[in-house]
């Protein structure tokens, strides 16, 4: 599958070490992605990362690219006008609530806010019929990605906007603890949620037990797994997880699905 | 029921509607507005909290540089565990975020309390256990750093 050529049309600096890229294409464009596939894209030179979409508009794509390692690096610094490489979309993305008008929950853990982007933007669009709540951690206020969406969000009626930092000064007049205690009773009350969940493994494990914790059923948790990749369309195996190929049957799994999965892996 | 009351209902369940009613008349409620103390580390801890409404950041002070939030405490959870062992001091200090309201309890009044009534102080002991426990665990979790974590 050969990459279609992108061109960076303009950048976004999160925090110190994480940049939205938005992409534009220079010839053909892959189909449109839905909220949360992702896209192998190329550093070209360098190599080929799996990268979720975090903003979908038309033929443009939005990345938000944490740098940890050579691929990510390369792609974090790409200027405007750069070429990038992007084959997709793949994967099975969020699963919307579907036309029950149920409320909704997500809650992102640090970068796990950017795959949901998408989907909290079809979310909010599809109000008044269903609310909205936002729960969302990190490590320290300077990491929360997307403030402008977060500020403007906060003024949308029918959402709820829930912050938390593990470490903060005084500058901080928000919340200082772990996501999970942004949930509560009243997290699940009344018509049976819609929950997504996305961060680190750790973080949706912990999510995901509060959850079911406050009375939610397995099949409503979403969360999205990540697995490092090289083919993306199920050839390779590297991304296999006991009998699941995660770039093909997910990244977004439900609870019932994804916990003998990872459970598989602490064997 | 007052209001006292119900709020302790709630973090009591066990407890009989008479000893909450004995409990919630140690109570006295309390108005912090942004940046009040609610108390101050290394004093003696004489009265605890627990929140009605607002926000209250606990925090460490160290000999340099500003206090740093260790967590903060919403409506319903309680503020200040260190008046329940020796030496009876205060470990952090707390300050409200938000105006905040409290129901403040006298802390020796209660441990009096409590020694007169073993069942009174089996039920506060097993309150203040769940609250240990809950920090402890989001002590550990945040030592792991949940969201920095690699997969
Ligand atoms: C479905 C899917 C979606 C993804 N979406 C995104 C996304 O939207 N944005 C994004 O930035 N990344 C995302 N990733 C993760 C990204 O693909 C990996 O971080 C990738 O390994 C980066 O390649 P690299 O060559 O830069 O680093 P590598 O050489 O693979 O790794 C370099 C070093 O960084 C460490 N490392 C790798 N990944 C992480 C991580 N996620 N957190 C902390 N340390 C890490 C490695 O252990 C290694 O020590 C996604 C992964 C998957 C499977
Ligand atoms: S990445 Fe090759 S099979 Fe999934």
């Amino acid at each position: 599958m050969v990459p279609a050529r992108y061109r960076v049309a303009d950048r976004t600096d999160e925090s110190a070490d994480t940049v939205t890229l938005t992409l534009e294409p220079i010839d053909r464009p892959i189909p449109t992605p839905g909220p949360g596939q992702f896209s192998m894209l190329w550093a070209f030179g360098v190599g080929e990362a799996p990268i979720s979409l975090s903003a979908i508009d038309g033929t443009r794509l939005g990345h938000t690219v944490r740098a940890v390692g050579p691929v990510s690096r390369a792609l974090a610094s790409a200027p405007v006008g750069a070429t990038i490489g992007v084959r997709g979309p793949f994967g099975r993305g969020w699963c919307p609530p579907g036309d029950d008008a149920g409320p909704a929950v997500v809650v992102a853990g640090g970068l796990g806010l950017a795959p949901l982007r998408p989907l909290i933007a079809a979310l909010v669009a599809a109000r008044p019929r269903r609310s909205v709540r936002l729960a969302i951690g990190a490590r320290r206020p300077e990491d929360l990605l997307h403030r402008g969406d977060l500020r403007r969000l906060v003024d949308e009626p029918g959402v709820s906007v829930d912050l938390t930092v593990d470490v903060a000064d005084r500058g901080w007049r928000g919340r200082v603890g772990l996501v999970t205690d942004l949930l509560d009773a009243s997290t699940v009350s009344g018509t049976e949620p819609m929950a997504y969940v996305c961060g680190p493994e750790l973080m949706m494990w912990f999510t995901a037990r509060r959850l079911l914790d406050l009375g939610l059923a397995p099949e409503r948790i979403q969360v999205s797994l990540e697995r490092n990749m090289h083919c993306a369309i199920g050839w390779c195996g590297h991304c296999q997880l006991g009998p699941s190929f995660v770039c093909l049957d997910g990244p977004v799994y439900d609870w019932a699905e994804a916990e003998p999965l990872l459970a598989v892996r602490g064997r | 029921m007052n209001a006292i009351e119900d709020l302790l209902g709630a973090a009591l369940p066990d407890l009989p509607e008479a000893a909450i009613g004995q409990l919630a008349a140690l109570g006295r409620t309390r108005h912090f507005d942004p940046d009040d103390r609610l108390f101050t580390m290394d004093e003696p801890a004489e009265t605890f909290h627990v929140v009605r409404s607002g926000l209250v950041a606990v925090e460490v002070e160290g000999p340099s540089g500003g206090p740093a939030t260790i967590e903060t405490v919403g409506p319903g959870d309680v503020v200040g565990v260190s008046w329940l062992l020796p030496p009876h001091r205060w470990v952090f200090s707390a300050r409200a975020i938000e105006t905040t309201e409290t129901v403040a309890f006298d802390a020796a009044l209660v441990l009096d309390r409590c020694g007169r009534d073993p069942t009174l102080g089996y039920q506060v002991h097993r309150w203040f256990a769940g609250v240990i426990h809950r920090r402890l665990m989001a002590a550990r979790l945040r030592v792991l750093d949940l969201y920095g974590a690699r997969p």
